[in-house]
């Protein structure tokens, strides 16, 4: 059965082979692709001026859903009815396909020409690199962007040109909104436990807690599997410790800054202080953000430890039970400070042809005029921060939240997310914050294996 | 038209049935370039879709690239850095306990309730082969949050625990001791289904006079399955074993679903790392070589597995 004549062929079959993956290995070998785009033909003239003489066709990718994804839709209709001759195709991607694609679209030879790109290393830093971004410097003095908004949140927007470093340097997006992390709060187990809400100080917070443990009511529902959450409690406890510019020293990369800070050993033994008291759950790290949601929904605990995100299910969930506040500060005159940052900004391809409407579209719908259509859809006001603190209704939970982030704004105090601090950060912090509920890492680990990361990422 | 008429025929003349004379080398080179033409398609298919990617990825491995813009050229360091990476070699090690549920296990179990199904024929057979295949054709995502909810803390598992007087009260997928063999049970349970699909039919196969001579010769029940089923399921066998090894070293969605390699690094696992440093980390080229390392080693396992199982036939 194994004569010379069934031999051959497969030998012949082998060369193909070989010739077939010789050819692919040739290909492969001038793989991957990519120069830097040749920026030696660029004008840097700009104008705020939209044509109406010629047809434009702008093409925009983002990664909005629900009402904010909405907003956006109603907003460029309502641009398209002022200038008729602009038409928009609409890319719309969930989240995670859009943060998989981005890069390969933009580099492709028809990429989009407005595009989110969220803020650090992940999603904005790569498209910086790849010189894949206009920077929107000259039109942010041309349209005034920066006396729009508090110059902290340009700031988040902005990256050095070689990609090393973000917060400063070029202005490569305009956001449209914020999220910001805060405390919600169940009023009916409040009133039970007899606690006056909100709280002013993070030791009243911390004696609440015992409060409610004593009771036997969950203080905290906590849903860490996805290790994001572990992450915004620490944040917001170290913002406690600090000023937001000394955080955000370490997140934006500057020289020489240390995970190794006082504030951060204060925060994470507080933290610790909770876990070992039993007011962080014991499954957190085998509970599911939306399941700890629920609970809370449900009556499962007094607090929850989450962000805007969650606004409309914990209004619509416990109605006027429903509330809001900043974690308490140390003292009660301390400025007010919260993890949070804009949502993830709107930045303009390099080699659009149409950049000059593409930034007059990015100031539209920035504007005042566009800021009621924003916050219906959901978007937390960045851009009218002071017009819309007169009229809220500090009673329900979406007064409450807007008014806490509009003081936070005012002071300037978003202290972003400590996983922006690098492009790998999320995947280094996440799971030894979940050791470190778990109680299988202690706070020097935790320091040293995040700050290690820190370090890797800056050669 | 003529031109393949004419090479079809010169390729039956060559090779006149029933002779198994050497084929005539270079006598005629037309035929063998028809030959080539038709397998053309399916070279062209299998080269473009497959091989080409596949020597991308290579490509890609050696090369500083994070998906947008100029790549570096790195040569092997993209490997070497893998090698140093402590959260790969935690991988490397979880594979390995998947191992155990995602084959042995579902084997074991498969081989067990095909031998029962098998022996007694009973009307409802029907009935309990589709449910028991029922979690194979489930999609991961479905099956991965449905367990997430039982694994839960107040969930259908602790419930059931606490009826026997259990009372765990843990959060099983955020156990840095359980979440593994929780994640890992689940590859069972999905896997033994299509392991009974298989020995099931290849029972069907074995000559019926094999199990009547066992019984005449007084063989219980396990003597027969011993002796006669699991001889005569050999190949099947080999089948289940490969398979199921390559699917529990690749393993990805279940894991993605749900604990996305937490607590900590508990159940993280080679192929979920090439996703998180490819798409989150921007590192293409270390997330390629991963990935190459990762095929090798499959592609080396099933091959050796392949020959130590059919060795012994």
């Amino acid at each position: 059965m194994t004569g010379s004549a069934r031999r051959e062929p497969r030998h012949r079959w082998c060369k193909v082979v070989t010739l077939t993956a010789a050819a692919a290995l040739l290909a492969a070998a001038c793989a991957p692709p990519g120069s830097d785009s040749d920026d030696s033909t660029e004008s840097d003239e700009i104008s705020t001026e939209v044509p109406d003489d010629e047809e434009i066709e702008l093409v925009l990718a983002h990664f909005e859903e629900g009402g904010l994804g909405e907003s956006i839709e109603q907003l460029v209709d309502e641009y398209e009815s002022q200038h008729p001759n602009v038409t928009f195709t609409l890319q719309y991607d969930t989240f995670l396909d859009y943060g998989q694609s981005i890069r390969l679209r933009m580099s492709s030879d028809n990429p989009p020409d407005i595009a989110q790109a969220g803020q650090g290393y992940v999603m904005m830093g790569p498209l910086v690199d790849a010189g894949l971004l206009y920077p929107l410097d000259a039109y942010a003095e041309a349209y005034g962007w920066d006396e729009r908004v508090p110059e902290g949140l340009l700031d988040q927007s902005r990256f050095l040109e070689d990609a090393s470093g973000f917060g400063d340097g070029n202005l490569y997006g305009l956001a449209l909104g914020g999220n910001m992390v805060g405390v919600y709060y169940n009023q009916d187990i409040a009133d039970d436990l007899g606690l006056s809400l909100p709280l002013e100080t993070l030791d009243d917070f911390t004696q609440a807690m015992e409060t409610a443990n004593d009771a036997g009511v969950l203080p905290i529902t906590l849903g860490n599997l996805g290790g994001t959450r572990a992450g915004h409690i620490l944040s917001i406890l170290m913002s406690r410790y600090q000023d937001s510019d000394e955080m955000l020293e370490w997140i934006y990369g500057q020289d020489g800054a240390d995970f190794d800070m006082p504030a951060t050993r204060e925060a994470l033994d507080t933290f610790n202080g909770w876990v070992e008291a039993g007011h962080i759950p014991s499954g957190a790290n085998g509970t599911a953000e939306e399941e700890a949601l629920s609970d809370f929904i449900d009556g499962g605990s007094l607090f929850h430890i989450s962000g805007n995100w969650n606004l409309a299910d914990v209004a619509q969930g416990l109605d006027d039970a429903a509330g809001f506040m900043l974690l308490p500060p140390l003292a009660p005159d301390d400025p007010p400070r919260a993890t949070g940052a804009t949502t993830s900004p709107f930045g303009i391809h390099r080699d659009s042809e149409h950049r000059d409407v593409a930034a007059n579209f990015l100031d539209f719908i920035t504007s005042e005029e566009a800021a009621e259509v924003l916050n219906e859809g959901g978007y937390a006001p960045i851009a009218s921060a002071d017009t819309d603190a007169e009229e809220t209704d500090a009673t329900d939970v979406y007064g409450q939240f807007n008014q806490a982030f509009a003081d936070v704004l005012a002071a300037d105090g978003q202290t972003l997310y400590l996983d922006w601090s690098t492009a790998t950060m999320g995947d280094t912090i996440f799971p030894v914050l979940q050791e470190f509920i778990g109680q299988n890492a202690d706070a020097d680990h935790v320091i040293e294996t995040v700050q290690a990361d820190w370090e890797a990422a800056r050669g | 038209m003529t031109a393949a008429t004419d090479g079809r025929r010169d390729v039956r003349d060559s090779v006149p049935p029933g002779a198994p004379a050497p084929l005539p080398r270079n006598r005629s080179p037309r035929p063998q370039f028809i030959a080539y033409l038709y397998m053309a398609p399916a070279v062209l298919l299998v080269g473009g879709l497959v091989l080409f990617p596949v020597f991308r990825v290579i490509g890609f491995s050696l090369y500083e690239w994070s998906g947008a813009g100029a790549a570096t050229w790195v040569g092997l360091e993209n490997y070497a850095s893998m090698l140093r990476d402590p959260v790969l070699h935690r991988s490397i090690l979880n594979a390995l306990a998947f191992v155990v549920t995602y084959s042995f296990l579902p084997i074991v179990i498969g081989l067990v309730v095909a031998g029962i199904i098998g022996r007694y024929q009973l009307h409802a057979i029907p009935f309990f082969r589709t449910v028991l295949f029922l979690p194979q054709v489930t999609t991961v995502v479905a099956v991965g949050v449905a367990w997430r909810w039982m694994y839960s803390e107040n969930g259908t598992i602790n419930s059931l625990l606490s009826l026997i007087g259990i009372d765990a009260g843990t959060a099983w997928l955020g156990d840095f001791t359980w979440a593994l063999p929780a994640v890992g049970l689940i590859g069972t349970w999905v896997m033994f289904g299509f392991c009974m699909i298989l020995f099931l039919a290849g029972m069907a196969k074995i000559d019926r006079a094999l199990y009547d001579a066992a019984r005449v010769d007084g063989a219980g029940a396990v003597r027969e399955f011993m002796t006669v089923s699991l001889p005569g399921l050999r190949p099947e066998l080999t089948v289940a074993v490969v398979v199921t090894i390559i699917g529990a070293l690749q393993t990805f969605a279940l894991v993605y679903v749900t604990t996305a390699g937490g607590p900590g690094h508990a159940t993280v696992v080679p192929g979920f790392l090439v996703y998180r440093m490819a798409f989150r980390a921007g590192d293409v080229g270390g997330a390629s070589a991963v990935a190459v390392a990762l095929t090798a080693v499959v592609f080396l396992v099933a091959i050796g597995l392949a020959r130590l199982l059919r060795e012994k036939d």
